[in-house]
């Protein structure tokens, strides 16, 4: 799960996997800016069922959250 | 222009006449009555009053109900209010803190200080009626400055409500239109949506949380907004979103823009979505209050091929405008926009040298007067006014003013190497001199980094050069630093 995570973030930011580590973050990444966090909600609301919420917006501000919410999704 | 009643007076008087219209829509706060609203207003103003004649207010309250009253508290008591952003980093909150020296602090989280701290509420009121006749100034809008210290820029009462006044004439608020208030609250463009909604009647629906930032299209959408105040890189945000599909945004009437280049492309985008909406443009500097220029911009300009961006407009009432070639001589061509009138802030907060250096004694064409150069260069074409460039090294992103002295100041401060900062397509870059970085140093930099600069202002990459390039006369060469940028950004893009 936590690969899959990866991969929408990296489709989000429009770079390779293995560019991704476990601290990135939004400003932290230089990739992930605001424009790229919102195509990460977008692919998230498409691809994922997840809803745009002011919550949801901050908790996928980190790979951390991400990766958390991807695992307790497939509980 | 003497009979320019006060924001407070047209305040009460809008408050009465209204009473049972919304003044404040808010998603988190619930909507409130312009009767209930101007109670949360005497609550706040008096409670500015028992700290002395003319206090400072810090006001470190999130985009809504509370942050609009306390600020509307702070006009009727006569005390002189400084936003601040509560999302900023706390380092720049500290620094704004320290600059401006509050009286009071109103914040609704821990706001950790020695000053007094009122923590409202939304339900609290008052009915005494005193609006306090003052001369002192209205507001300080602190921004980027090319030090790493955010500058205050000093707005009187007169200034102010000219605004104010200029804005609603000119876009035609009425007391049934519903005003976004989406730029936050530190950035002086909110001051035309707050102020024009809440002296009209109308009602003011902040932008505030995460969700209206991101999707403002969604949000222009479910509240049912008629007038939109924004800068035009939000189009660009909107339409990358997938979100500006035709009809989708019915309700809007009114579209203003100021703060950067609005090109003919992004109103053709965003007429798809809003059919009939006005695009109003404007240009002005924080040290002019907000804009000093309006247009309505006619569809033979938005199809014209002829323009890269649309004309900036007149001068509205109270305020002049020219341009100053290099020679100090006025310029029917172009020149450096030079700004005189009604409008020009009282000057830099605490900093008298600065003031004197920034509002200079020229004559536009009446008599020498007191003016303010811009450093932005535009030019006349068919008698419209053009934006061509900044003259300095500030630049705008998202329509947010940054220093990119300051951005070069925090990398250099957090890696101890020096550091020149440019701006490619709306994203800065840092270039560090003579240090080779890791893809790990560079995020703990930029962790650093975020502690001082607001997220609109992180570099979007930081590249390592063994020594910066220069050009002939032995300056750094700044375009050979961009091509550099392109290169590293396509090599990081492999």
């Amino acid at each position: 799960m936590k690969q899959k995570a990866k991969i929408a973030l990296a489709e989000a930011l429009e770079c390779e996997v293995d560019e991704i580590s476990d601290r990135s973050g939004l400003g932290i990444h230089p990739k992930w800016d605001s424009l790229a966090h919102m195509r990460l909600l977008l692919i998230l609301e498409r691809e994922y069922n997840v809803s745009i919420t002011d919550e949801s917006i901050e908790r996928f501000m980190t790979l951390d959250g991400l990766q958390k919410a991807f695992v307790e999704s497939e509980r | 222009m003497e009979n320019t009643k006060s924001i407070a007076q047209n305040f009460f008087e809008v408050a009465k006449l209204f009473e049972n219209n919304i003044a404040v829509d808010d998603p988190i706060d619930g909507s409130i009555s312009y009767k209930a609203f101007a109670r949360l207003v005497l609550y706040f103003a008096n409670n500015f009053m028992g700290f002395g004649k003319n206090p400072k207010i810090l006001i470190h309250l999130p985009q809504g109900t509370l942050a609009y009253a306390a600020m509307m508290g702070s006009i009727v008591s006569g005390a002189t209010y400084a936003p601040v952003n509560v999302s900023s980093p706390k380092a720049r909150i500290r620094m704004i803190f320290g600059q401006f020296c509050p009286d009071l602090v109103v914040s609704s989280s821990n706001f950790d200080t020695h000053i007094p701290t009122l923590v409202p509420d939304v339900t609290a009121s008052s009915t005494d009626f005193m609006i306090s006749e003052t001369s002192a100034s209205s507001y300080v809008i602190f921004t980027s400055g090319s030090t790493g210290m955010p500058k205050g820029v000093e707005i009187s009462r007169a200034s102010h409500s000219l605004h104010v006044e200029n804005w609603i004439k000119e876009h035609g608020i009425m007391s049934n239109d519903r005003v976004s208030q989406h730029p936050s609250l530190s950035f002086d463009l909110s001051v035309s949506d707050i102020y024009g909604a809440l002296t009209t009647g109308a009602t003011l629906v902040p932008f505030g949380r995460k969700l209206d930032k991101m999707f403002p299209a969604r949000s222009i959408k479910s509240s049912k907004i008629s007038v939109w105040n924004s800068t035009p890189s939000v189009i660009n945000f909107m339409e990358s979103a997938g979100e500006l599909a035709p009809s989708s945004m019915p309700s809007l009437r009114v579209a203003s823009f100021v703060g950067e280049p609005l090109t003919p492309r992004q109103v053709r985008v965003l007429r798809k979505a809003a059919p009939n909406v006005e695009i109003h443009n404007g240009y002005g500097p924080t040290e002019a209050t907000v804009a000093v220029t309006h247009t309505l911009i006619t569809n033979e300009e938005i199809n014209s091929s002829n323009y890269t961006s649309l004309p900036l407009g007149d001068a509205m009432v109270g305020n002049r405008v020219c341009l100053v070639d290099l020679d100090g001589q006025i310029s029917e061509t172009e020149g450096e926009i030079v700004i005189a009138g009604k409008q020009l802030a009282v000057g830099y907060w605490n900093d008298l040298e600065q003031t004197k250096k920034s509002f200079r004694t020229f004559d536009i064409g009446e008599g020498p007067e007191r003016t303010y150069f811009t450093g932005d260069w535009a030019r006349w074409i068919d008698k419209r006014l053009f934006f061509v460039e900044r003259m300095d090294q500030q630049v705008k992103v998202n329509g947010h003013r940054v220093e990119l002295e300051a951005v070069s100041k925090a990398v250099s401060d957090a890696t101890g190497f020096a550091v020149i900062a440019i701006q490619l397509d709306q994203k800065i870059y840092a270039f560090v001199e003579g240090r080779s970085l890791t893809k790990n140093e560079v995020q703990e930099l930029l962790e650093e980094t975020g502690k001082i600069l607001d997220q609109y202002a992180q570099p979007s990459g930081i590249f390592c050069i063994d020594r910066f390039p220069q050009n002939e006369n032995n300056k750094i060469d700044l375009s050979a630093l961009k091509i550099e940028a392109l290169k590293q950004i396509e090599i990081a893009s492999r």
